[in-house]
This record gives C-alpha cells, structure tokens and sequence, in this order.
C-alpha cells in the first residue's frame, strides 16, 4: 500500500481519498481507521459541552446508568448509552471487556493475570482497569483483525 | 462449542485416571463401564453449572469460588446415591477425589488463560 501526502493550502479540512483494485480486509481497516478518527461523542464535563473523537477516547464506563467517557487523563459523561456506544464504535476498535465497560484497543499496553481469577489491562496512561476473563477471547479476536 | 465438548471430554479423562488410581489402591482389578458414562454425565453437567456461575460475575473471587466448590461437589455426592457410588467408595474419599479433580482442572484452565494472556500481550507489541 503507497502513501501519499500533499499538503493544500486551498481546503479547510483534510480529505482522503482511498484508490483500490479490490476491496480487501486492509482497505477496509483503512476506511475503519479514517471512520473512526471522524468520528466523534458529544459529551459534557463541568458543565461545559465537548465533542471528543473515538480515537482519542481509552474507554468508557456505564455506572449507576450514567456513562462516563475517560480520555488520556479527563473523565465526560455522555446521554448516550453504552450499548449504543459499543454499535457505534465497534468496527474501530472497541471492544467490551466488562459488563459495564467499553475500552479502545489502541490504547491497550498489557494486559496482567490478577490473583482472583480476574485480569487487569493496563492502558498507555498508565491506568489498569479489571477486567473478566471471559472477555478474553473477544479482545484478542480484535486486535487480530487489527494486526492483519 | 467445541472448546466445551473438549473441555469437557477432558475433565472426565482425568475423573478417570483418578478413580483408576483410587481403585488400584484399593486393589480393585476393574472399572465398569457405565461408570464412564456416569463420570461424562456429572462433569457435563458440573461444567454448564460453572459456565452460569461464573456468567453472575461476582465482585468476590472467594464466594464465587466457594459457589462452584458446592455446587460441584454437591453434585457429585448426590449423584453419588443415585448411581450407588457409595458401595465402593466412602462419602470421604469421594470428597477427596472431587477435590483433587477440581483441583487439576484449575490448574489447567490457569495455565491455559496465562498462554492467551501471554498470546494478548504479544499481539499489543505487535500492532
């Protein structure tokens, strides 16, 4: 696959343009990874509202029916529910590693056996977050896909 | 499915290895052969029932060890009397058996989650 830059001074916003013979796995991780960079979470912290990019958001929180998005180091909550959450946002990365939780792959960095029989993935901020090991399974099915 | 089914199969190989064992220093010379039946029976259905057990996801790792630990032993006492069991063996050395076989598949299904574990973290290094 070729990469090419060009630096206009004529548009606002940065387009992509992918060319293909065939639509194959890569090309569609590809449009995945561009989808996913696009798309963004209305969400709110202090009052204040925010607009946060999947590819910036390490994972989300359902508690007491309230979501809570956590970036590299802020917390937002957001009206939307997370399942709806988890549909939007799966096919760029997503993946449920508990009843009430949501975390993107790309910020996975290990993951660690606890002593009772849960798992701990530690997050590139350093954050560890319990996990249930049934779980297991689809995390690794998705960073497959993403290796591929 | 068939991760279960093997899983399964698995377990009552080492059901049976214990019971030989068990039988032989009680110098038995013959296992039946409905016994191995018995024994694929009661560990299907000890599996399914850890299956659901562990699906409740409890926040305690003690009470829901302690959860399976009746479950499956309990099960295994009660069909202890439906099958007759207890015309060769002791309600004790049952126990024991359980254990030890609980034991051994712990132990198993352990090393099996640190090789995803360490499966998992080779992929991460990789992306």
């Amino acid at each position: 696959m070729h990469l090419t830059l060009k630096n206009r001074q004529d548009i606002e916003n940065p387009a992509v343009t992918i060319e293909y013979r065939e639509l194959t796995e890569n090309v569609k991780r590809v449009c995945d990874f561009v989808r996913g960079i696009d798309k963004t979470i209305l969400c709110k912290r202090d009052g204040q509202s925010y607009s946060i990019s999947a590819s910036d958001i390490y994972y989300i929180e359902s508690v007491d029916k309230k979501t809570f998005i956590y970036d590299k180091s802020e917390v937002y909550q957001t009206n939307l529910r997370l399942i709806e959450l988890e549909e939007m946002l799966s096919n760029v990365g997503f993946v449920r590693v508990s009843k009430s939780t949501i975390l993107n792959v790309e910020t996975l960095s290990s993951v660690k056996n606890l002593a009772n029989s849960k798992l701990e993935v530690v997050l590139t901020n350093g954050e560890g977050i319990c996990v249930s090991r049934k779980y297991l399974k689809d995390i690794r099915e998705v960073l497959i896909r993403r290796n591929r | 499915m068939r991760k279960n089914i093997l899983n399964i199969f698995a377990m009552t190989g080492i059901t049976l290895v214990i019971l030989s064992l068990v039988a032989l220093y009680y110098n038995a010379t013959f296992l039946c052969l409905d016994t191995v039946f018995q024994a694929l029976g009661v560990n299907a259905l000890i599996y399914f029932g850890i299956f659901l057990i562990s699906k409740l996801d409890f926040s305690y790792f003690l009470l829901e060890t302690g959860i399976k630990l009746i479950y499956s032993i309990g099960l295994i006492l009660i069909f202890g009397m439906i099958f007759g069991w207890y015309e060769s063996l002791s309600v004790t050395v049952l126990t024991i058996m359980s254990l030890a076989i609980l034991f051994i598949c712990a132990l198993l299904d352990t090393i099996s989650i640190n090789g995803e574990i360490k499966e998992i973290n080779q992929l991460i290094q990789d992306k």
